[in-house]
């Protein structure tokens, strides 16, 4: 055993603190615990060194209790992609459009196909409903022109499909509005929806402010009560021992005094 | 199932945005946490973090997968910590007055912490922050990446570009200007 040199052969330093961290390889452990037992400047220098990772241990960051990116508990640091597209709420299928949307396009298909079928479909109180054909009236016939000049004879246009058009026109108005509509009302809903949220997100910061605050306020006091009373405790101890101190000095001057008074007679 | 960083780098790399937030609330703790115990600024912690992580969110397509994300995002604080040290010409790490600000400490007090505990905590944690002050900024990295982040000597060799002995002579220097400021300390800290 030798307790004024190490004589461990190698980078002892290295090894030690590889030793320290359990981070070393197996062979180096090996010859570093064999080296161990008789060492007692190694084994001081590793406990020394293990207290010291004790104290280190101790030293924690502050707390983040707002989270690191934000100013609420839950709002830490993210990544938002601000260039994703909106997603509208709008309909996207035939289901999701509103009762009168649908009906109006029911009425429009049955219309086209009544005029595609060419049947006359009609409906009063007194006969009911009835279903003719050929309600369509066959197109005027062209009468020849005399000769030489031969004129194509102008298609006169059917009244059905007219009235298909101004209803076509009506219900396609009708359907932009309703979108126009939809997206307004989206976009309206979406920025009551986060008015409120920023609203109540505010809301929610100010209580706990209000909270953390109170509670900093108490806990204030009281530190500040508990610092007083060891300053006065440390004051009071200091008085009581200069007090003492005096209070020797003079039983020693009184006795001093009392030997020579004794001493003269 | 909780995916691997490796699994939300490669999302992330995709485009997607919930991965790499995951990666965020992995990671935003230990390098705010490595941030604070480098520069010893709270706030200048948390801007080095956001910093950090905003690096990190541009440069991953240039992210080499073979390297481990936590290696890569703490070479990216690290180097932030360098540049914020150089800037602005600052001593790293708190300095703390002469007397314990009670008011301070009692802000941070549990409600389940008496204040002599508090008291004796708060004492301790500045006697360890004092005396990591005084230690040179490759020891104190050193420490701090071995001490709270576990990282092993290789891996504190690749981030601080040193060679692996060196590393630990850092730590075993480092340590010992420690053990040596503890013991000088009033109140022994270890």
């Amino acid at each position: 055993m030798n307790d004024t040199r190490c004589t461990f052969d190698g980078p002892r330093d290295e090894v030690l603190v590889a030793y320290l961290y359990d981070d070393i390889g197996p062979r180096e452990r090996e010859a570093f615990e064999a080296h161990l037992p008789d060492c007692l400047i190694c084994r001081t220098e590793l406990d020394a060194l293990s207290d010291v990772r004790g104290g280190l241990a101790a030293w924690a960051p502050p707390d983040v209790l707002d989270g690191i990116g934000g100013t609420a508990p839950s709002s830490a640091l993210r990544i938002v992609n601000p260039e994703s597209p909106r997603v509208s709420t709008g309909f996207r299928t035939f289901a999701e459009a509103p009762v009168w949307l649908q009906a109006a396009a029911a009425m429009l298909v049955v219309a086209a196909s009544l005029g595609l079928a060419n049947l006359n479909l009609t409906y009063s109180p007194s006969a009911g409903l009835s279903v003719s054909t050929g309600w369509m009236l066959p197109a005027p016939a062209v009468t020849p022109a005399p000769a030489p000049v031969v004129t194509a004879a102008a298609p006169t246009p059917d009244p059905w499909q007219a009235d298909l058009t101004v209803l076509e026109q009506k219900v396609m108005a009708g359907v932009k509005a309703q979108l126009a509509a939809t997206e307004a009302s989206d976009g309206d809903a979406a920025l009551l929806a986060r008015v409120r949220n920023i609203v109540q997100e505010s809301e929610r910061r100010q209580q706990r402010e209000l909270a953390l605050r109170v509670a900093e306020v108490a806990r204030e006091s009281q530190v500040q009560r508990q610092a007083d009373l060891v300053k006065i405790d440390r004051n009071l101890g200091l008085i009581q021992r200069s007090t003492g101190v005096e209070v020797m000095r003079t039983q020693q001057q009184l006795n001093t005094l009392a030997q020579r008074v004794s001493q003269q007679r | 199932m909780t995916s691997t960083d490796e699994e939300l780098v490669a999302r992330s790399m995709g485009g997607d945005h919930d991965s790499f937030n995951q990666l965020i609330l992995r990671w935003e703790r230990p390098i705010y946490a490595l941030a604070y115990r480098t520069i010893g600024r709270e706030e200048d912690a948390r801007d080095v973090c956001q910093e950090t992580f905003l690096r990190a969110y541009r440069a991953l397509p240039k992210f080499r997968r073979e390297a481990k994300f936590s290696s890569w995002i703490y070479r990216i604080a690290l180097n932030l910590c360098r540049d914020w040290a150089r800037r602005e010409r600052r001593t790293p790490v708190v300095q703390l007055p002469e007397d314990m600000d009670l008011i301070e400490m009692a802000a941070a007090v549990g409600p389940s912490e008496s204040i002599e505990d508090l008291v004796a905590r708060k004492d301790l944690t500045a006697r360890v922050e004092l005396a990591m002050a005084r230690l040179p900024d490759e020891q104190r990295t050193a420490i701090v990446l071995k001490e709270y982040h576990g990282l092993t000597f290789q891996e504190i060799a690749d981030l601080q570009g040193c060679p692996l002995s060196t590393v630990k002579t850092r730590l075993y220097q480092g340590l010992s200007v420690l053990r040596r400021e503890f013991a000088r300390s009033p109140g022994r800290v270890a």
